[in-house]
């Protein structure tokens, strides 16, 4: 009779060298990316703010600036300049007593609570989206814009809409019919911000405000105009502008952000990669959508978007029932026109596109706006 | 068994937050070579910074339960004035004190005062219980020795106290760390593993780094609590008290 400690020993043996052969013979599949890229957003529209203690870039030495966090494009930008106009690093603040003049220092920070960090002497300027730029340069003694993003980066990438890749699998005709919502709100802006004599227009600085600042007091509908004139706001997706996503891409490979480059995990190049992840169909067909009936039912879906980030002004049109109305749908937002019931995600708003990307990953959203960066970002390494 | 548990669970689910152990131990070898690239520190920073919010949390907070326990124990007036005070604040949870401490303190007190509360109540509740479970014979004696109060406090209270202080402690230190953790993640200046794991996690998506995080706070809790082990054996091995 075979003893019994030796059948468990065997038993035990062969589990383990089961495991190790599962191990060893186990291949990773290729993976897709979790996330589609539908649409534009906006381009430009983020700014680096400075307190009176700097005039030059060579006083940036020692100082703290604030972003918005490590994956946002504002970081991005702040990084890459510090990186190649300065002979400055770059890194996280240990606090005040434990700098150095040779480096500057980031420590992240909301967007909204920028400007109260500013009041406080907590740091020395920061970089962030609109309308926070032109909130802090009015509200903080002092301070004001060393650059506009599109002067360091003409026509940068901005903010994106995105959509869970298993949501677009299976529900192709709801995410047809959210960038079509998204293309007539985007045109209605794109029209809208040109005659600033409009009622439209009014209305439009109006709920921008109220979406920033929670109100649109005389004061915050003044910097809600003054930060709309700084975003350039688009749907369209152009060669031009998959060209500046490769740079996103080439930009993280070199700052060392990805566990794997889009080569090591498959991807022939940067533009194979941007090609994966951006989808054109979608805007290509927005046209020829059709409306829904205002008795038929809809798609109910579930949207991440940022916190007072006024890039994302698309959304809140598109969510308006005064503008819907105005359109000629009725008592209806234009989502809803296009049979499409927004839900905010668990935890929206976000604070930044690394939160977002955090929710549809965790599949808590099936949209997102987000910016490009942290949506590159996060999907690259998600595929590591 | 646990690592080859680990390493059959990442290879045969395949989800994106739950990464072999020899990607972890590659991520390792490169946050030590060229440090965490997210925020420009190295990996020692941020164990660096959090050690720092750690002891001085911990000193603190032992600096004020240990006499604090001591009196509550020894005197009944100071323990019918301090109790109702104690048992008001001992249910809330370290971490919700946070935002407050933070906003008050600053991103550096701030974290430091979290792991304050949570190492406080252990090593306070302990010490109380310690004096109270002194043997009265011991102090009747030192007593018809001659004794005075003081005497009565140092030579007998305080070393029969230890041991009851150092299990305290050993509670504390694990509490301390949970608590200096997530302060981190909510703000902290200068890193912390706790600020290293949310970064990778939330604005990097690299979960590599997040397991090395993972792991650098069970190694370093290890540690503590392997030297306080470490400390209440020698005493109470001194103590005659094995």
């Amino acid at each position: 009779m075979v003893n019994k400690n030796v059948l468990i020993a065997a038993v035990v043996a062969l589990l383990i060298v089961a495991s190790i052969g599962l191990i060893l013979m186990a291949e990773t599949e290729d993976k897709e990316p979790q996330i589609v890229i539908l649409s534009q957003v906006n381009s430009e529209g983020s700014a680096i703010f400075v307190s009176d203690a700097i005039t030059t870039k060579e006083d940036f030495g020692g100082k703290v600036f604030a972003t918005p966090g490590t994956a946002s494009i504002q970081h991005m930008i702040l990084a890459d300049y510090i990186a190649s106009e300065t002979n400055f690093t770059f890194a996280l603040d240990p606090g005040a007593g434990s700098r150095s003049n040779n480096v500057v220092y980031w420590t992240p920070v909301s967007p909204g609570q920028m400007k109260d960090f500013m009041l406080n002497g907590d740091i020395d300027g920061g970089i962030a989206w609109e309308p926070f730029n032109s909130q802090i340069i009015s509200s903080v003694p002092g301070a004001w814009i060393y650059k506009w993003t599109d002067e360091i980066w003409d026509a940068h990438p901005c903010c994106v809409l995105a959509v869970n890749s298993k949501f677009e699998q299976s529900n192709p005709e709801a995410v047809q019919k959210f960038v079509a919502a998204h293309v007539v709100a985007t045109t209605w802006i794109m029209e809208t911000i040109q005659d600033n004599t409009s009622a439209n227009y009014t209305y439009m600085i109006e709920i921008a405000s109220i979406f920033a600042f929670g109100d649109n007091s005389t004061a915050n509908r003044a910097i809600a105009e003054d930060s709309l004139g700084h975003v350039k706001y688009d749907f369209n997706i152009n060669q031009s502008w998959k060209d500046s996503l490769e740079t996103v891409i080439e930009t993280y490979t070199r700052l060392g952000l990805f566990d794997k480059t889009p080569e090591q995990l498959g991807y022939e190049s940067s533009a194979d990669l941007v090609e994966r992840l951006v989808n054109t169909d979608y805007i290509a067909n927005a046209s020829s959508t059709p409306t829904v009936g205002e008795d038929d039912d809809l798609v109910t879906v579930r949207v991440g978007w940022l916190a007072g980030d006024i890039h994302q002004l698309a959304r809140l049109v598109a969510m308006d029932r005064n503008i819907g109305e105005g359109l000629g749908f009725g008592d209806r937002t234009i989502f809803e026109a296009f049979g499409i019931n927004v839900q905010g995600g668990a935890g929206n708003p976000y604070a930044n596109g690394g939160f977002v990307m955090t929710a549809f990953l965790a599949d808590e959203i099936d949209f997102g706006y987000l910016g490009a960066p942290p949506a590159i970002l996060r999907t690259v390494n998600a595929l590591a | 068994m646990l690592v080859l548990a680990w390493w059959l669970g990442a290879v045969t689910l395949d989800i994106t937050f739950l990464p072999t152990p020899l990607r972890v131990y590659e991520a390792f070898w490169r946050l030590i070579d060229v440090g965490d690239i997210a925020t420009g520190l190295t990996l020692q920073d941020h164990i660096v910074a959090s050690l720092r919010r750690f002891a001085g949390g911990f000193l603190i907070a032992f600096a004020v339960a240990v006499p604090l326990g001591l009196m509550m124990g020894y005197s009944r007036t100071a323990e019918e004035f301090s109790n109702p005070i104690i048992e008001v604040l001992r249910p809330i949870a370290p971490m919700a004190w946070a935002p407050l401490f933070i906003l008050a303190m600053g991103v550096v007190t701030g974290p430091m005062m979290v792991v304050f509360i949570g190492v406080f109540f252990p090593v306070l509740s302990n010490t109380v219980f310690g004096v109270k479970k002194i043997d009265t014979h011991m102090i009747d004696a030192a007593r018809t020795l001659g004794a005075n109060n003081l005497q009565t406090f140092y030579k007998v209270m305080l070393p029969c106290t230890v041991p009851y202080i150092m299990n305290g402690v050993k509670i504390g230190l694990g509490i301390g760390w949970m608590c200096i953790v997530a302060a981190e993640m909510i703000m902290a200046k200068g890193g912390g593993v706790g600020y290293f794991i949310l970064n990778n996690a939330e604005q990097v998506g690299n979960w590599p780094n997040v397991f090395v995080g993972l792991i650098i706070i069970s190694f370093l809790g290890i540690i503590t609590t392997g030297i306080a082990e470490r400390v209440h054996r020698i005493i109470i091995t001194r103590m005659g008290m094995e």
